[in-house]
């Protein structure tokens, strides 16, 4: 349920009272049996259950009889209608600030405003100039309940920031009028950048769009490689940002022991939030010797083209197997066969299951040098999630080299290898869900859960949408869910730079999607009350 | 169901199991999203309900919340407060026919202003809860606003489907607007989104402070502000300026002069300064002229543009210009939803 709003009676409705709520949670607590799938409303008071209309009557007949309840709903006889009391619809938050004092509370008010009503969550972002790699992927983020927690909650210290306040005093100093470009020694922070970046998104009061120009500006810097007016790749863009947003959270300047490239075990919160582990099994086929690599991922690639061609292939299998006669045939008729096999949709658990298959590396070219035997040999490889993180990307492999025409014969590159592939890009649909269970591709699938909380369910959060035929422009879209209205219910909007607007569920799972971000379901049960820090601590142990 | 019994069970005692199952299994979706809807929305009454006990408390002077016993009880038609406590009277559904926001205490609007399912604001003269329904239009945000320069077919699709829905629109129960609908003036404002200007963050630049349009922004930060200022791109741009066809330079001053502009040294810096002085000058004239686009922008961005801006504009355009010109394309991008669009030749392994 959502936060408790504030002006509500004290009851649901006239008729109930403090003895009629705790007999119902006493009834509720008792019946272990509720059918939560199927809809039956039973009396409060006995056994009598059926329609509406069936128990109007039996609350007719024995007027001391006056409400039916199911596992959530209450219906009341005395209001011919469902009822919502407050202390059953709205769980009371935990909250530290209900422990301010009088005092306390009465500066609060003074110094603080209330917040403006608007329209919430939809706030667009202006294209700088070719920057709409990055206002797709800074939408998903501004619409993550975690990350919003935390830039919002000053996870990242912007007045105290260190790593910006050095060259400010410096620019102080000489007003400015710095002829000479020493630009090299001013350093811009984008975890500032990006706070900035939650906080005017989440202005709601003006329904003109936000700009993130210091964003761009701190990643044109620290991103040397990606900066100039020019289409990026959102995902480069992404992996990048986050590895510098992890850098700036572990803050350098005053973590002397830090090593850039020492971050096996690092408990930052981006790493939490966006990284997890994977481990690769490579076996030997002679000797049996196993040999585990760990190592980290920030998204996981699809292949939907090969599970695409997989598909296609075992259709037009089943095509064959189905009418053998026909397929005899199909050399005259040639359409025929191709009417049989529609185009497959693959779909991601597919791609995931391949992900994680056994890979024979029997090949050549792909054999491993074994310790143990001395040489080299064909071996089995298997990759497992060893940790999930809290959201979790997924990377369809849209972009590619087309290979030469000549090469298609998988032999002898030597003359070939100074031909350089033209970038392609592979359309396509890829089926997504909008639950996604991540226990199977996990290592210690037996402990799956917390409790009664299964801990690998996520739910999708946004999707970005590459659009244009060419690898190397085109445009990039998102679609977010925004919680909307009183009961928070989550509605889908593209985001689309500047112009945000409703969109539908099916809609979104219509595109073809190039970058999937999950979020994981039970993370604020799983962080407990501590989530609502300002630190922005968060507690998570998933999947390890 | 134990498993002996099953033999039993005839074919049709499936069918009828099955159709049985499916039917509470639908009856449960239907259930759910009908009382998903109520639920929000009888909330929403109960609140409007404690919210207009509180206006008229403010009214009498007196708080809700005091639990003194002997108090008089302050009430409403749908809601008393006695004691402390609040207490509804009857069903809220039937007695607020109004909707009122608990933050705000604005009245709220049921239908969006205009676009997909849309309705007239029941009385043009109150001021509504700014958290109104998302506007559903094409190529309009969720505000009601467009991307600059996107036309829409004639006037206002909204004029013609609001009439429509005046005329067909049943009296809702909702509090029927005193005024005639037929007066009610079309004063939905369909905005143009506008590219305010923003400070660029590049302290270290020329002089001061830069507010430059968003919308240029990459192109600011891409040209002499940030990243082209050292002289081997700018040589490299010149290169590219004199490589251009003489087409995609008609509203620039000539390359040669921007240099003089320029404030970074250059090789030719040995060509005296009195000599860059008088280009200065010539252009200052010259621009007024030919370069409307720019200035158009400056308009549009805030009073902090500064006087001198206009030469350094024209040098950030360019020494873009063998790209994109910005300004150039501005209406194309635009409309071309995708904000982008074609344009240079492809780098290698390099997509956008």
């Amino acid at each position: 349920m959502g936060r408790a709003p504030s002006f509500m009676p004290t009851y649901g409705c006239e008729h109930l009272n403090d003895q009629g709520l705790a007999k119902i949670r006493a009834v509720r607590m008792s019946r272990e049996h509720w059918l939560e799938d199927l809809v039956q409303y039973t009396c409060l008071e006995c056994e009598e259950h059926g329609s509406f209309s069936s128990l109007n009557k039996h609350f007719e007949k024995i007027p001391k009889h006056a409400f039916a309840i199911n596992s959530k709903n209450v219906y009341c006889m005395g209001c011919r209608d469902m009822v919502y009391d407050p202390s059953l619809v709205f769980t009371p938050r935990k909250r530290k600030s209900t422990q301010l004092n009088e005092e306390d509370e009465a500066y609060v008010n003074a110094n603080t405003i209330p917040k403006p009503c608007g329209r919430e969550g939809v706030r667009g972002l202006f294209n700088l100039g070719e920057t709409c790699y990055m206002n797709a992927v800074l939408q998903m983020m501004v619409h993550n309940n975690l990350l919003g927690q935390y830039f919002l909650g000053m996870g990242h210290p912007l007045h105290t920031c260190p790593i910006s306040k050095e060259p400010e005093k410096k620019n102080d100093s000489d007003d400015s009028e710095d002829e000479l470009g020493d630009d090299k020694d001013q350093k811009t922070c984008v975890a500032c950048a990006m706070t900035e970046v939650f906080s005017d998104a989440n202005t709601v009061d003006q329904p003109a769009p936000a700009h993130a120009v210091n964003l761009l500006f701190a990643s044109w810097k620290h991103i040397p490689h990606m900066s100039g007016k020019q289409q990026q790749d959102a995902h480069e863009w992404f992996t990048i940002i986050i590895d510098k947003l992890h850098e700036s959270a572990v803050n350098p300047t005053q973590n002397p022991n830090y090593k850039p490239n020492h971050r096996k075990h690092c408990q930052c919160f981006f790493h939490k939030v966006f990284y997890g582990r994977f481990s690769s099994e490579v076996t030997c086929d002679v000797c049996h010797k196993a040999t585990t690599m760990e190592a980290e991922y920030s998204s996981i690639d699809l292949d939907f083209q090969k599970q695409k061609k997989r598909k296609k292939k075992l259709l037009k299998e089943a095509a064959v197997a189905a009418n053998p006669s026909a397929a005899a045939n199909a050399s005259s008729k040639k359409n025929q066969a191709a009417l049989q096999t529609p185009t497959p949709v693959p779909t991601l658990t597919e791609c995931l299951n391949a992900y994680t298959a056994p890979e024979s590396l029997a090949q050549e070219s792909q054999q491993i040098d074994c310790q143990n035997c001395k040489k080299k040999t064909t071996a089995q490889k298997r990759t497992c999630m060893k940790k999930l993180p809290a959201i979790l990307t997924m990377h369809v492999k849209r972009f590619g080299i087309k290979k030469p025409p000549g090469s298609t014969t998988n032999g002898s590159n030597g003359g070939m290898s100074s031909f350089i592939g033209t970038p392609e890009k592979y359309e396509g649909k890829l089926d997504f869900p909008l639950v996604l269970d991540m226990q199977p591709y996990t290592v210690d699938a037996e402990e799956g859960w917390y409790g009664d909380i299964p801990k690998h369910i996520y739910d999708l959060e946004c999707v970005v949408v590459h659009q244009g035929e060419h690898a190397q422009t085109g445009h990039y879209y998102a679609f977010c869910r925004v919680p909307m209205g009183e009961g928070k219910d989550m509605r889908w909007f593209r985001f689309d730079d500047e112009i945000v607007s409703a969109t539908t569920i099916e809609e979104v799972l219509r595109q073809q999607a190039y970058l999937l971000f999950y979020g994981l379901r039970d993370l604020p049960r799983l962080c407990g009350p501590d989530t609502n820090g300002a630190n922005g601590d968060v507690k998570m142990e998933n999947g390890d | 169901m134990a498993s002996g019994t099953t033999e039993s069970l005839t074919y049709e005692d499936h069918i009828a199991t099955m159709a049985h199952l499916l039917e509470a299994a639908i009856e449960g979706i239907v259930h759910d999203i009908v009382l998903e809807v109520h639920r929000e929305e009888k909330i929403a009454r109960m609140q409007t309900a404690v919210v207009d006990l509180n206006i008229r408390a403010e009214k009498l002077g007196k708080t809700i919340s005091d639990s003194n016993v002997d108090a008089e009880p302050v009430e409403t038609k749908a809601a008393v407060a006695h004691n402390g406590q609040i207490a509804l009277r009857g069903n809220p559904l039937k007695q607020v026919k109004h909707s009122r926001c608990p933050n705000c205490r604005k009245l709220r609007l049921w239908y969006p202003r205009v676009g997909f399912n849309s309705k007239p604001p029941p009385d043009p003269t109150v001021e509504y809860c700014k958290t109104e329904p998302v506007i559903i239009l094409d190529k309009h945000d969720v505000h009601g606003q467009r991307k600059k320069g996107v036309k829409m077919k004639g006037q206002p699709k909204g004029k013609l489907k609001n009439n429509k829905l005046r005329d067909t629109s049943p009296a809702s129960s909702i509090g029927d607007p005193s005024t005639p609908q037929s007066s009610m003036p079309d004063a939905f404002d369909f905005k143009e989104i506008d590219y305010p200007a923003a400070k660029c963050p590049n302290r270290n630049s020329h002089l001061g402070d830069h507010w430059k349009a968003v919308n240029l922004f990459a192109t600011h930060l891409n040209g002499s502000c940030w990243l082209k200022r050292d002289r081997a791109a700018k040589g490299e741009a010149n290169a590219k300026m004199s490589g251009t066809p003489k087409d995609s330079r008609a509203n620039s001053p000539k390359p040669a002069i921007t240099n003089g502009v320029k404030r970074k040294s250059d090789e030719k810096d040995s060509d005296s300064a009195p000599k860059k002085k008088q280009k200065l000058l010539d252009i200052k004239k010259l621009d007024k002229k030919p370069a409307p686009q720019p200035s158009k922008l400056r308009e549009q961005s805030t009073a902090g543009d500064d006087d001198d801006g206009s030469v350094k504009g024209e040098g950030d355009t360019i020494q873009v210009t063998p790209k994109s010109v910005p300004e150039e394309s501005a209406g194309k991008l635009k409309f071309n939803s995708s904000g982008v669009a074609r344009k240079k030749p492809p780098k290698t392994g390099k997509k956008s």
